[in-house]
């Protein structure tokens, strides 16, 4: 019971806080002060304190889809090991379940965005289906390295296997940190993949596709956005450490390397520029060509014999 | 059994009383008849599921047949409840799709009997197939069906291109049919005669060349199913058909070659691993190009066409996973591939048959299939757009929807692949999930563009004064459907039970445990897919709660400050597919027309893309115009005079005579 109050209150409590750290430093890194870490909350209790104005050529879907959004990234949330080693709710085949949840929060977004009728939007929402639909089939690819090895199959049992056995692993190790990373800077729009801060319309991804949404729905859609840094990072946390130690340490573990993913997604943010969209998707495949490397590793230290 | 008889009785009753009852009458009671009768079959469908046992009945069907069997087991009864549940709705919707359309280009109340006859018979030979067990017999219904379906489609027939549609799914039909009574032939020629209650024992005598017979009778049903390369006609009759029409053959008369391929892995016992992978590698290609196709359509119900293909290439994963956990002797990897396949076959006939229905109303008030003319229909059409959304997010297996539960069998068998200690079962396995995640994506991406472009927005073209939700005839059975979507989304524990003894029957049920792990998984899937639904509301009663006293105003959609945002600004689903099309280029033959602008005052510029199909312009039309030509060089017998055409008679009866004489 208190491992499930651990992991809600983690999963719920970080967004924001992520959020901010990465402010923060992309903010040190330019030589100003930032904003305080707290900033995001305060935008996020504003935003919900405030009214809405919604485009006129917009249908239900545009009202809907901020809140289907939402529930199904809190849900695919529900499932990545957290504190303690565990979900809190975990099964096995969890992460196909998982995959598809992330799907129906995009499929929700790009559907929103497609209601308002606005080319930039329409844009956004082309690019957003596809980049972070080439994530999948890697990261099932990967999952299915992980699975290999700990002959298990749920998220919780798969993922620390590969930190297990050492050896030639290591290098899948690496492979997966580095791939569950280019995953995060996807799903969570960040630079090289998109610019949070751009301010023209043409280059924006995910912020082109919540031009219209205000109040409330914008509040959803920034929270579930900064709810899958989390997931991500939980996943890197899963991978590289180890799962059998007391809750509290683990809790605090999970915390530091979720400061690192987000110190790194600022550091990345703050040293290199957005890439051309036409090599967007190249960046992306990195993660499938990782995938297979993986696998490949994964098959050689099972039944190769290879140490 | 007998409820069996009793409702294919009553449809084909109402089949014949299309015929004969006066024009007004016609389709009411041929589908009130035809109603019943599905009713009938689908609860004695159900009870023979619930009993799970085997029954049979042998009809003396006098010297040409000798003793027909009719066999309704745990794998016919499901295709069978399908059949009827698809058939029962789309006759409904029917009635109300033939009557919408009062306008010059529909078909006269007095012609609507042979089409009520058609489809009457169409229904009454598909659930024939699930349980005739005779191959002369079987041959009999399985022509009858394709005839049946081949009227259905030219039911338009004053548009040429629908004749030509109709003209290729009847060649199609019969290159298949070849391809079947070769198999029969074969096997029959073993000694087993017409029963197929023999054909297993044949199929697993060492001697019997199983594998390649077991190919022939694949294209053979494949041709059916519409699995890649042989899926060339779906494309163009789907779209030809009235809608109804549509949504039964693509949302279960493809699936009778499922049928036809399962019973025919039923005989095969333990498949070589190498037909498993033949299978996976086909069902592979169909999967990823069905739905890289329909990304590059603009013809809505050609895309729909196309994700029939992918749809068919996910189920064939399943029965290649299928086939490899027997091959492997790992019967809980056969049963959860077979149990995906089969549950897929009652999905997508849900899901495809919504879609083609919503697609069908949204047809009638715009007479458009172009999506590129649509956008803005859910503003008038609130009711089609949500259904249409509900089967978007089906067919693209998300979760709380129908779609995903039975993807997620076929996945779970790939993963229980993967922890096991084969290294080829690892690396296949890990690429089915692999293609299954990619075809998931695509499916998005092409669903997402449809919903997009053609149901929100603004609309591209001024809408008719009667864009306006259908009348109820067609309203309910599309309501039912999404209800039946979103139904065995949350309650998948309990619609795998349907699915549970045919995928026994198909995995070898001795070697399975009684209770099945997998019904845990779904129950944990269920408590998701309902927190799902229960989260969306209390967000959207928070949000309310929040906004509730404050201002809520509407203001026109941001576009820079300029404020002159028109149709013509909006994405269309060229651009919206455009970086993936960029991305799947080389296998789609894209044709290309690019008119550049000139001089220094532009006038005209233009450009238009067409998708090909790369097995159509690299495999089927050279075989097409070699065979053209070849056959050219015998022109000279059809001379068109009488006198000739005599004279042939007499020759032929002179050899027959003679050869009579000498043998």
């Amino acid at each position: 019971m208190l491992n499930l109050a651990v992991n809600l209150f983690i999963l719920l409590g970080a967004p924001l806080l992520l959020v901010g750290v990465i402010n923060r430093t992309k903010a040190i890194w330019a030589g100003r002060r930032g904003a305080p870490l707290m900033q995001p909350f305060h935008d996020f209790l504003r935003l919900l304190r405030k009214g809405a104005v919604i485009s006129d050529t917009t249908t239900p879907v545009f009202r809907l889809a901020p809140s289907v959004n939402l529930a199904a990234v809190i849900l695919a949330g529900l499932l990545v090991p957290l504190a303690g080693g565990g979900a809190v709710i975990s099964f096995e085949g969890d992460f196909v379940l998982f995959a598809y949840l992330l799907a129906m929060g995009k499929f929700a977004r790009v559907l929103a965005a497609m209601d308002t009728g606005s080319s930039f939007e329409g844009m956004g929402a082309s690019r957003e289906a596809l980049f972070s639909g080439l994530v999948e089939p890697a990261f099932f690819l990967l999952m299915a390295g992980c699975m290999t090895i700990a002959g298990q199959t749920s998220l919780a049992d798969a993922l620390p296997a590969l930190q297990r056995s050492g050896g030639l692993l290591q290098v899948a190790l690496v492979l997966g940190v580095i791939s569950f990373f280019i995953m995060l800077l996807v799903e969570g729009c960040r630079v090289p993949v998109d610019d949070p801060n751009t301010h023209l319309e043409l280059t924006m991804i995910h912020e082109v596709m919540v031009l219209d949404h205000s109040g409330p729905d914008l509040a959803f859609l920034q929270y579930a956005a900064a709810l899958k840094l989390v997931i991500v990072g939980a996943l890197i946390a899963a991978l590289v450490l180890p799962a059998a130690v007391p809750l509290g340490v683990s809790a605090a573990a999970v915390l530091l390397v979720l400061a690192v993913v987000a110190v790194a997604t600022g550091l990345v943010e703050s040293v290199t520029a957005r890439l051309r969209m036409t090599h967007v998707s190249q960046f992306v495949f990195l993660m499938t060509s990782n995938g297979l490397i993986v696998l490949a590793v994964v098959l050689l230290f099972k039944f190769g014999g290879l140490r | 059994m007998d409820l069996f008889v009793i409702g294919i009785t009553l449809i084909l009753t109402g089949s014949l009383a299309a015929l004969v009852v006066p024009a007004d009458w016609k389709s009411r009671l041929s589908t009130l008849l035809s109603a019943a009768g599905c009713l009938v079959v689908m609860v004695g469908a159900w009870l023979a599921i619930w009993s799970g046992g085997t029954e049979t009945r042998v009809l003396a069907a006098g010297p040409l047949f000798g003793d027909v069997p009719l066999v309704l087991d745990p794998l016919s009864a499901f295709f069978a409840l399908a059949i009827a549940l698809t058939c029962l709705l789309g006759g409904i919707y029917g009635t109300g799709y033939l009557r919408a359309g009062s306008d010059a280009a529909s078909v006269r109340p007095e012609r609507l009997g042979g089409h009520f006859f058609c489809l009457g018979l169409l229904t009454a030979s598909m659930l024939l197939v699930t349980v005739v067990q005779h191959a002369l017999a079987f041959l009999i219904v399985w022509e009858i069906m394709s005839l049946a379906s081949f009227f259905l489609v030219v039911t338009e027939h004053w548009k040429d291109e629908v004749v030509d549609a109709g003209l290729n799914y009847l060649v199609s039909m019969h290159v298949g049919v070849v391809c079947l009574i070769t198999g029969f032939l074969f096997v029959g020629g073993r000694g087993a005669g017409m029963d197929f209650r023999h054909f297993a024992a044949v199929f697993q005598d060492l001697k019997f060349p199983a594998p390649g017979i077991f190919l022939l009778f694949f294209a053979g049903f494949g041709i059916k199913a519409g699995f890649v390369p042989l899926q060339t006609w779906l494309p163009r009759a789907h779209p030809a058909a009235p809608s109804h029409v549509s949504g039964i053959m693509s949302g279960i008369m493809i699936k009778t070659g499922i049928y036809g391929i399962l019973r025919v892995v039923s005989w095969l016992g333990k498949p070589p691993v190498e037909l498993a992978l033949a299978v996976l590698a086909i069902a592979a290609a169909s999967a990823v190009l069905g739905v890289v196709y329909a990304i590059a359509q603009h013809d809505l119900k050609r895309l729909l066409a196309y994700h029939s293909v992918e749809n068919i290439g996910i189920i064939g994963l399943g029965i290649g996973m299928g086939m490899l956990g027997l091959a492997y002797s790992a019967p809980m990897i056969a049963f959860l591939g077979f149990a995906g396949a089969v549950l897929h076959v009652l999905n997508h006939s849900i899901f495809k048959a919504l879609l083609f229905y919503a697609a069908g109303a949204v047809y009638r008030r715009l007479h458009t299939r172009d999506l590129e003319r649509m956008g803005g229909i859910a503003r008038r059409m609130p009711v089609t757009a949500g259904l249409f959304i509900v089967g978007s997010a089906a067919i693209c297996g998300l979760p709380p929807f129908n779609g995903f539960v039975s993807e997620f069998l076929v996945y779970a068998a790939a993963f229980s692949g993967l922890v096991g200690q084969r290294v080829a079962l690892v690396l296949v396995s890990a690429l089915v999930m692999a293609v299954l995640a990619l075809v998931g994506v695509l499916a998005l991406i092409c669903f997402a563009k449809v919903c997009g472009v053609a149901f929100l927005g603004i609309p591209r073209q001024p809408p008719p004064p009667d864009m306006r939700d259908p009348g109820w005839s067609m309203r309910g059975p599309m309501l039912l459907l999404g209800a039946l979507a979103l139904l065995i989304g949350v309650l998948p524990q309990a619609a795998v039970t349907l699915v549970l003894p045919a995928a026994r029957l198909l995995a070898g049920a001795t070697a399975l445990p009684a209770r099945l792990p997998v019904l845990e998984l779904l129950q944990r899937i269920s408590l998701i897919a309902a927190g799902l639904v229960v989260l969306t509301a209390g967000l959207m009663a928070l949000r309310r709660l929040l906004l509730g006293g404050r201002p809520v105003e509407t203001f026109r959609t941001w576009d820079c400050g300029y404020g002159a945002g028109t149709p013509r600004m909006q994405y269309t689903a060229s651009s919206f597919a455009a970086p993936v099309l960029a991305l799947t280029n080389p296998v789609l033959a894209l044709e290309t027309k690019l008119e550049q602008p000139t001089g220094f005052f532009p006038d005209s510029a233009s450009f238009e893309t067409h998708p090909g199909n790369i097995f159509e312009a690299w495999l089927i039309q050279p075989l097409v115009n070699r065979l053209n030509r070849f056959l050219t060089r015998f022109t000279w017998i059809q001379s068109g005079s009488t006198q000739r055409y005599i004279f042939y008679g007499l020759v032929f009866l002179a050899v027959t005579l003679i050869w009579m004489a000498v043998v």
